[in-house]
């Protein structure tokens, strides 16, 4: 499976991609992006299953990213890894089409049950 | 807007960041200027608008940035370079003023952080300020939440 991570900052994408060896997507390829533009871009050229990208980024956030995505493709299984704790804005970016979300700091585990979760894989 | 978040309340964030994301401890330490005033400090700033304005800062010393960068990178520190160093402080800052303005109430935004490389204690820390310090491996960390309106720094 085709993995996209976007994310502005480059330490972050590392984390992810390191968190994401130790989840069921492990062995999964993964590009990375570091704009929401970028990612939309990426996205538009290629066969992804999964999404993993960040909230706050400068000029194309994460929110307006997933819309975009959302218009044309409604079965990419998206998670927003986010510092972003607030309900009523988790629920809004739910509401846009992010499937999941993941609060920063998080932990390999806490994400692989989240792609366990979309995957409707079994704990 | 006055920010009602309590300087145990930040302590906790910076410790689950640090230690999270680094797998580092991150101590409370004394505050003692003295100690300070000799060193160096690698900055990171992010800054939130909204119902409160101001600016979230983590500073510390060159040599436990480059330790972190590395911790954050599986590498050996000596391999960290100045990009690794500033990704990662930029990041802990990120996350640690995400976790905090998740606190706020009002709606508020974060910008994405910058880094400074290497300034003065006196940059760290505009007088005249209360501000956190954290002792990590025998380095220093500083964390400072500064509201615009005063420029002063505040901890409950």
């Amino acid at each position: 499976m085709n993995v996209l991570v976007v994310d502005d900052s480059s330490a972050m994408r590392k984390i992810i991609i390191s968190a994401l060896n130790k989840t069921e997507l492990r062995g999964s390829r993964t590009i990375e992006a570091a704009t929401g533009k970028e990612g939309l871009d990426k996205f538009l050229d290629g066969n992804f299953g999964f999404i993993l990208s960040d909230w706050n980024m400068p000029e194309m956030d994460g929110l307006e990213f997933v819309t975009r995505v959302r218009k044309v493709d409604n079965r990419v299984k998206i998670i927003m890894i986010t510092t972003e704790g607030t309900m009523g804005k988790l629920e809004n970016a739910l509401d846009q089409g992010v499937d999941e979300y993941v609060v920063k700091p998080f932990t390999p585990e806490t994400l692989d049950r989240k792609i366990k979760k979309l995957l409707g894989v079994k704990h | 807007m006055k920010a009602d978040v309590s300087s145990a309340k930040l302590n906790e964030i910076a410790e689950r960041v640090w230690s999270m994301v680094l797998g580092l401890p991150l101590t409370p330490a004394k505050c003692d200027p003295g100690r300070a005033e000799a060193s160096a400090f690698v900055l990171g700033r992010v800054t939130i608008s909204g119902t409160w304005q101001g600016s979230v800062t983590l500073g510390c010393s060159p040599a436990l940035a480059r330790r972190a960068a590395g911790a954050m990178f599986g590498k050996p520190p000596a391999e960290a370079d100045p990009g690794d160093i500033r990704d990662a402080l930029g990041e802990l800052t990120n996350m640690v003023g995400g976790n905090f303005k998740t606190l706020l109430k009002g709606d508020c935004r974060l910008s994405v952080p910058d880094v400074v490389d290497v300034v003065p204690y006196a940059e760290v820390k505009p007088a005249p300020v209360e501000h956190l310090w954290f002792e990590c491996e025998g380095g220093l960390v500083i964390l400072n939440v500064l509201e615009a309106s005063t420029g002063r720094s505040r901890t409950t």
